[in-house]
């Protein structure tokens, strides 16, 4: 195994990046507000922040230990920036051509009083103080260190809270030696929790507490949907954890129900119709849940959960549209 | 039967293969010289076939970055002849996570994944053996989306839109195997003797206003292994009736059948 980096030797610097970083970078997002845009400058390995009124620098991380990916590479770091646009979380990557090279997840916060207005939360220990937060309160085991070991963390976004109180993530560990040998597997299984934004800290409601002692899945077999969050509650607002598959079956259920009378009801040169109908809208769902589990950037059983989720939404706006049609004489 | 070759094809093919041994320091300095690009230029590169264009997904979440945009990769030798449709794959932050799409470049929609069968891996950007290309009608209404894996094509994707809409999607890829393996009946009893390696080197659509036909040329051997002592070399040509859904005419022509290499 290659040498593995994981210490990030980024630093919050002021609005002194070079103008030539500018030149190779690209967009990666723009705030919800409009005011400013992420970038990443990959040939000078900065992560940029820039008035999008007149492109006035507002921070720059400069991720110097990515200069030693193979070159060819594609990292790119992925911004998801708070729904109020105060906040900007990093997850942690793995380089897609040098797995071994890692990204720590980074926490940004706009304070507009400050020169550059972002600072680091946490500094570069986010993705620790979240996984010793869940070690704490989950009582999770884990293996003491040996002398040579050294533990890593991966931290995955899954969701920002509509007032922007809470981050979701989802947070796994792993043991690697210095030689780079992983001696505890790979970084799962994951655990949900929230990074309070107001209290600065990270926190567990009943939802995230049911999801995370849901018994993990044994390597190879599927994690179970019931394990698994994709939408942060806002402070206030908490609810049930629902399963995206029984939404998804129940939906399923009265649509099949709804589209059996319709049918019922036409001539046989209307049912080859709405047969036809049936089956466009079908692609069209499986598309639309392809397309969401993309735009949100989800992995595995998020992922699944995901796309469940946005069936049974589609579902339900089938079943609508079916039923006025069933109403009319 | 005669088929039309598609010289167009058979370049494309080996300029994938240069890609594929070669790929990532030029592919590198395409992404690199893509980069260094204003963002709204349209295209990317001068007017190479394998020129890049931007591509922007259907509104996204504020604040979340457009996976359209920034992990896919549109190549202008996959859009329609009416440039309105395009076909899309990841680059390496998807891989392997992402399908390839058809698009509608017009409107910023993804009309859909193309549908691979289960033994083939959608194409993306630097992946070993892989290749992707496409031929469309020229009417823009329907396209041929080959994805290779190693030896053959892994998909033969025949995509027919309507309305702006995917209307229907077929996969070739088993039923051309299946007709151009007679040559393993036709000498020894040796698994090798099946047709194992195969390139599509010619493919053209014949529209009229009663039918609609995609003709296609393959090319193929049994031992592009060198295990057998017999090699076995031929042509598949056949004609794909849309309408119809089925080949409505195929022919199998040996080549060459040589023992030992000669």
């Amino acid at each position: 195994m290659k040498t593995f980096i994981c210490v990030v030797t980024g630093v919050l610097v002021s609005a002194t990046a070079s103008v030539a970083a500018k030149d190779t970078s690209i967009k990666l997002t723009t705030a919800p507000s409009g005011e400013y845009a992420v970038g990443w400058a990959s040939s000078e390995h900065v992560l940029w922040i820039a008035s999008t009124k007149d492109g006035t620098d507002l921070g720059d991380i400069k991720l110097s230990h990515l200069a030693d990916m193979e070159e060819g590479s594609e990292f790119i770091p992925l911004p998801f920036i708070s729904p109020d646009s105060n906040w900007i979380f990093v997850p942690s990557r793995h380089a897609e051509v040098d797995p071994t090279l890692e990204l720590e997840a980074l926490l940004l916060h706009q304070v507009p009083s400050k020169k550059p207005p972002f600072e680091l939360v946490l500094a570069l220990e986010f993705g620790r103080h979240a996984w010793e937060f869940l070690v704490k309160e989950l009582k999770l085991k884990t293996s003491e260190l040996g002398a040579d070991a050294r533990r890593v963390f991966s931290v995955h976004f899954v969701d920002w809270s509509e007032d922007s109180g809470r981050l979701l993530i989802s947070v796994g560990s792993s043991v690697v030696s210095s030689k780079d040998t992983w001696l505890e597997g790979d970084p799962n299984p994951f655990y949900f929790c929230y990074f309070n934004t107001h209290s600065g800290g990270f926190e567990l409601t009943e939802r995230l507490r049911l999801a995370d002692q849901v018994p993990r899945a044994e390597p190879g077999e599927a994690v179970k949907l019931t394990a698994v969050v994709t939408s942060a509650e806002s402070i206030g607002k908490e609810g049930p954890l629902r399963s995206p598959e029984g939404a998804f079956k129940e939906a399923d259920a009265r649509l099949n129900g709804v589209y059996n009378q319709l049918i019922g009801k036409l001539g046989p040169a209307q049912q080859a119709m709405l047969r036809e109908e049936q089956r466009a809208w079908i692609r069209s769902r499986d598309n639309e849940a392809t397309i969401w589990v993309l735009q949100t950037w989800s992995s595995d059983s998020v992922a699944d959960a995901r796309s469940l989720e946005r069936k049974a939404a589609y579902t339900q706006a089938r079943i609508k549209d079916l039923e006025e049609r069933l109403e009319r004489p | 039967m005669a088929v039309t070759e598609n010289e167009g094809g058979k370049n494309r093919r080996k300029w994938r293969g240069m890609l594929t041994i070669y790929n990532k320091p030029m592919v590198y300095a395409c992404f690199l010289a893509a980069l260094s690009s204003p963002i709204n230029q349209a295209v990317y590169a001068d007017e190479d076939d394998d020129a890049t264009l931007e591509f922007h997904g259907p509104a996204q979440r504020p604040g979340y970055p457009d996976p359209f945009s920034i992990a896919y990769i549109l190549r202008k030798n996959t859009l329609s002849p009416d440039t309105r449709y395009g076909v899309i794959f990841p680059k390496l932050l998807l891989a392997g996570a992402g399908p390839d799409f058809v698009v509608d470049r017009q409107n910023s929609a993804v009309l859909g994944a193309v549908e691979v069968n289960e033994s083939t891996t959608p194409y993306y950007e630097h992946q070993n053996y892989g290749g992707l290309d496409v031929w469309w009608s020229a009417d823009s209404a329907a396209a041929l989306i080959e994805i290779d894996k190693k030896w053959m094509p892994g998909s033969l994707v025949v995509i027919e839109i309507k309305n702006g809409t995917i209307e229907r999607q077929t996969d070739l890829s088993d039923q051309v195997e299946k007709l151009f393996s007679p040559a393993k009946a036709k000498h020894t009893r040796s698994s090798e003797t099946e047709v194992s390696d195969y390139e599509v080197s010619g493919v053209k659509w014949k529209l009229t206003e009663k039918s609609k036909q995609l003709q296609i040329r393959c090319e193929g051997e049994t031992n592009s292994r060198g295990i057998s002592q017999y090699t076995w070399k031929g042509t598949f040509a056949a004609v794909w009736d849309l309408d119809k859904r089925r080949f409505i005419e195929t022919e199998v022509t040996q080549t060459s059948f040589t023992r030992d290499g000669n």
